[in-house]
């Protein structure tokens, strides 16, 4: 049965790529209803995360390990909580909004906040001229962290330039480099020699 | 044809064995040579091939005793009623002499119970007949003129070295009174044989007649290779002291297992040597040149040590009352010889075979020398070896006693030279092994001594027990320095980032924002058309929502001061969605008169990734799609005006948190609908997305804390962006201070040579 796994991957690759290209109206037709499908799967996906998430946590609470126990049981029972809030008042609904405003949003803003002080420590040990190259590095870290600080109001276009150049240089070759990656992928998936759907 | 003797099966003539059984075939017209299996005929007396005899030799029973049918273990030879042999030219064919004088060939058959021979008695075999033989019968069996007669004087006994060279002396020991060869299955007949019928060789072994001078001048009519045993003299055996023979071989002459007591009246003849009276004299000492080398290395592997016993056997009394004089015989020899060869297994032989008596005194001297060892019924050992030149010398000597030569075995020989023994049981004698023998005998190596495993994990449990303990490698405390500099690093950051709040535009008047990419987006928005569609997507999770709102909420409220209609999504994830709602609900309150669902709309999170994106830029909102916050379809909502077909919508502002959803709205979006695309991003994917709006992908760009700063300032709608930038601003000088105080730290530890 691999080789009939391999030839439905092979033609829905062929015909959604073909679609890019062409406007034939067969494989518009086809290409939606690939994508409609796609979209169907992940959110069966996110609804199989959901399910392992649960287990995981269910799975250290059954075996009550002292570590993580604890945690898990609070996952669990908050899942739980907002799960059945959200099937009972639905989306958007004043439960909902309050319990994303005042618990969901401050947390993550919190943990987010944190890594100013993190990014501070780290500068201090990190940001020091002990060769050439940390010092090349040291003085990019100051000029664009110079410039962005309005008060000081110096080394504006510096920043811009440290932004536009260097870092817009790198940040295309990264870009094409996964680009070609993908390009690579993509044929070895069309032809058959990586057959991850079969394994 | 033959008939088979086993199973009475005919098989055709010259066949050597049974077609049915398999048993071996003997030709009825003669006698098979025992040597050579060469048919023969009845007459003959000697092979006429190979000139082995094929007619044993016997002697004239002398004892009117008939002898206990006891079973007597040893050589096992056909045992047969002795029966009259008829008339020659009425005999039927002889059977042939099928058993020699080799054990091995011989079937082993019981000895039955000595009856006297009847005419009906089966012909037997070549034993009984040969007690049966009349002399009329006998005397052509061994014609003296047959005999070819000896050129030249026979060899003497120090000669012919060894057991053969023995066999031909037919010496006398009057002192002693060995064994009569009898034959107790036929002694009542046997009396009756004239001694002129018995061969003249053998009137020699008549017990109590003639002597070896008398039986010299009869000589004639033995075989030749016999002459000398009637020619030799006999030797008389040499007292010697004790003292020069080893213990164990006085053992030798200890006598041999008790017999049943036996009247005076049914004592044998051949149990007067076994009853060592007390006056016996003294025994043949066997002086070191006299015993065998052979015998002495393997005294003292094969014999141990026993004690001497004193006590003569219980019958040495009765049977010496009226015990005989001894009579030796050549004949008693070579019975004595078959006795040696015999296996030791415990077969039966003839009653008359175990006339060979155990003359302690005598069998030492007339045994041939691999008898020797056969003391007291122990194992006779073979001779290692006999002279070549001997035996050519006696080259009349049949095959088949030539046959009867023990096997040649290496014997180590007995170093002379060794320590010589002064007690225990081998006192007396001189290097008792072979050192060299003893080295070169096979021997498995040495096995290491047995380790107890246990104690070899209890030693090293103790080993490690004693090693001394080190200490344990206790984690390395922070200096003084660090312990103290990341407290005040945190204190000094809180500060930079609280104070600014308390501090209205720190910063605000410093921005600059002219020339700048959030410009650009701005210029963007002021030049929509009012009721412009333009699609805000939300693709930030509430971590980044800090800095990201702002962005959001700068860029609704001048959408909405445009009356632009805004269409909200999220393809991030689903929290999008009610982040889209509450920063549009937000600026709709700040702008006012701005509703949802007249003027914008939030469709929530569009699921599929690259998927759910490439099915929105081809296929545009489908009319089936459903709102986030009503959840009604979009022709619910005719204000928004027609979403399926990307030309009416005007902007799409991109509200990416990271670099990923921007990616997929650049890859799967932008080219298929070709709509305009700005973005929004922050300041950690602004590096990113300036590559897009280089390529002129993106037609604007917002990046981070103060490109919402810069918004605010533009759209002329100061809010809590700009105070932020104000607060990072300070966090900014802080870092700065701290990365310059941590290199300078660095710099000084360095020229102190202690870089940290």
């Amino acid at each position: 049965m691999r080789w009939l796994a391999t030839s439905v991957a092979i033609a829905v690759g062929l015909i959604t790529l073909l679609d890019y290209f062409f406007d034939v109206p067969i494989l518009d037709a086809l290409g939606v209803a690939f994508r409609q499908w796609t979209i169907i799967l992940t959110a069966f996906a996110l609804l199989l995360g959901v399910i392992n998430l649960l287990q995981v946590h269910l799975r250290r609470i059954i075996r009550r390990d002292e570590a993580s126990a604890g945690y898990s049981l609070i996952v669990v029972v908050t899942a739980t909580l907002v799960a059945s809030a959200g099937l009972w008042f639905g989306l958007p609904s004043e439960p909902m909004t309050w319990v994303f405003e005042n618990l969901y949003v401050p947390l993550q803003g919190a943990f987010f906040a944190l890594v100013a002080f993190f990014l501070a420590t780290a500068a201090y040990r990190a940001l020091r001229a002990r060769n050439l190259e940390t010092t090349w590095m040291l003085i990019a870290a100051l000029v664009v962290l110079l410039g962005q600080t309005p008060l000081l109001g110096v080394l504006t276009d510096a920043r811009e330039w440290v932004l536009n150049v260097p870092s817009t240089a790198g940040v295309r070759g990264i870009l094409i480099g996964v680009a070609l990656g993908t390009l690579a992928t993509a044929l070895r998936l069309l032809i058959g020699m990586d057959r991850p759907y079969s394994e | 044809m033959i008939q088979c003797a086993q199973c009475g099966t005919k098989n055709r003539d010259g066949s050597k064995f049974c077609g049915d059984c398999g048993a071996r075939l003997v030709q009825p017209s003669g006698l098979i040579c025992p040597m050579c299996s060469t048919p023969n005929t009845v007459e003959n007396v000697f092979c006429s091939k190979c000139g082995a005899r094929l007619a044993p030799l016997t002697v004239a029973p002398v004892s009117e005793k008939t002898p206990p049918p006891t079973p007597i273990k040893g050589l096992s030879l056909p045992a047969k009623p002795a029966e009259p042999i008829a008339p020659a030219d009425k005999a039927e064919p002889r059977q042939p002499i099928a058993p020699t004088l080799k054990p091995e060939r011989e079937p082993s058959a019981p000895v039955t119970d000595t009856e006297p021979a009847s005419p009906d008695a089966p012909p037997g075999d070549w034993l009984g007949r040969l007690q049966t033989l009349t002399p009329e019968e006998e005397a052509p069996v061994i014609p003296a003129a047959e005999t070819p007669a000896p050129d030249s004087e026979p060899p003497t006994a120090e000669e012919a070295s060894g057991w053969l060279a023995r066999l031909r002396t037919a010496p006398t020991i009057e002192e002693q009174a060995p064994a009569e060869p009898s034959l107790p299955a036929r002694a009542s007949e046997s009396v009756e044989i004239a001694e002129e019928d018995l061969p003249d060789w053998l009137r020699s072994s008549s017990p109590g007649q003639e002597s070896a001078q008398d039986a010299a001048p009869k000589s004639k009519d033995a075989p030749s290779w016999m002459l000398p045993a009637s020619e030799a003299e006999p030797i008389v055996a040499a007292p010697s002291a004790d003292a020069e023979m080893p213990d164990w071989l006085k053992d030798t002459r200890a006598p041999i297992a008790p017999e049943p007591a036996t009247p005076p009246s049914e004592r044998l003849d051949w149990f007067k040597p076994v009853a060592a009276p007390p006056e016996m004299p003294p025994p043949i000492q066997a002086t070191d040149a006299e015993i065998p080398e052979w015998l002495k290395t393997l005294k003292p592997q094969d014999e141990p040590p026993r004690a001497p016993i004193a006590q003569p056997h219980p019958l040495a009394d009765t049977l010496d009352a009226d015990g005989a004089p001894p009579v030796e015989s050549p004949g008693e020899e070579l019975l004595q010889a078959l006795e040696g060869i015999a296996p030791s297994t415990q077969v039966e032989k003839p009653a008359w075979l175990t006339e060979a008596p155990h003359s302690e005194t005598s069998e030492d001297e007339y045994l041939p020398d691999w008898l020797r060892t056969t003391p007291s019924g122990a194992t006779p050992t073979p001779e290692p070896s006999i002279e070549a030149g001997a035996l050519e010398a006696l080259g009349e000597v049949p095959e088949w006693i030539a046959a009867l030569k023990p096997v040649e075995q290496p014997v180590p020989t007995l170093v002379e030279s060794g320590p010589l023994e002064t007690t225990g049981p081998l006192s007396g004698l001189r290097g008792i092994l072979p050192l060299a023998s003893a080295v070169t005998e096979p021997h498995a190596p040495p096995q290491p001594a047995p380790v107890n495993p246990f104690k070899e994990s209890a030693r090293l449990f103790e080993s490690i027990l004693g090693a001394p303990a080190l200490a344990p490698a206790m984690p390395a405390k922070p200096t003084h320095r660090a312990w103290t500099m990341r407290p005040l690093i945190y204190l000094l950051l809180l500060l930079a980032i609280l104070i600014p709040f308390f501090i209205p535009d720190l910063a605000g008047s410093s921005l600059r924002t002219f020339g700048t990419p959030t410009a650009d987006l701005y210029d963007t928005i002021e030049k929509l058309q009012p009721n412009s569609i333009v699609v805000l997507s939300f693709d930030y999770d509430p971590g980044s929502s800090g800095e990201m709102d702002l962005q959001a909420t700068a860029l609704a409220r001048h959408l909405m001061q445009r009356r632009a209609r805004i269409i909200a999504l999220s393809t991030l994830d689903p929290t999008g969605a009610q982040i889209a709602q509450r920063v549009l609900d937000n600026a709709a309150r700040a702008v006012g008169n701005y509703a949802y669902g007249t003027n914008y709309l939030n469709l929530g999170y569009i699921a599929g990734q690259e998927a759910g994106l490439r099915q929105l830029a081809t296929a545009g909102f489908a009319p089936a799609t459903r709102d986030y916050v009503r959840y009604q379809t979009l022709d619910k909502y005719p204000n928004l005006g027609n979403l399926q077909n990307w030309r009416n919508v005007a902007l799409v502002i991109e509200l990416a948190g990271a670099p990923e959803p921007l990616q997929k709205w650049m890859e799967q979006v932008q080219p298929r609908a070709g709509v305009k695309i700005a973005a929004g991003v922050s300041a950690a994917v602004e590096p990113r997305a300036r590559a897009y709006r280089d390529a002129k992908q993106l037609t604007a760009l917002m990046g981070g804390l103060v490109g919402a700063a810069q918004y605010e300032i533009l759209s002329n709608q100061r809010g809590l962006a700009v105070i932020s930038v104000g607060a990072q601003s300070t966090a900014h000088l802080v870092l700065l201070g701290v990365i310059a105080l941590g290199n300078l730290m660095y710099w000084f530890a360095r020229g102190r040579g202690k870089p940290k």
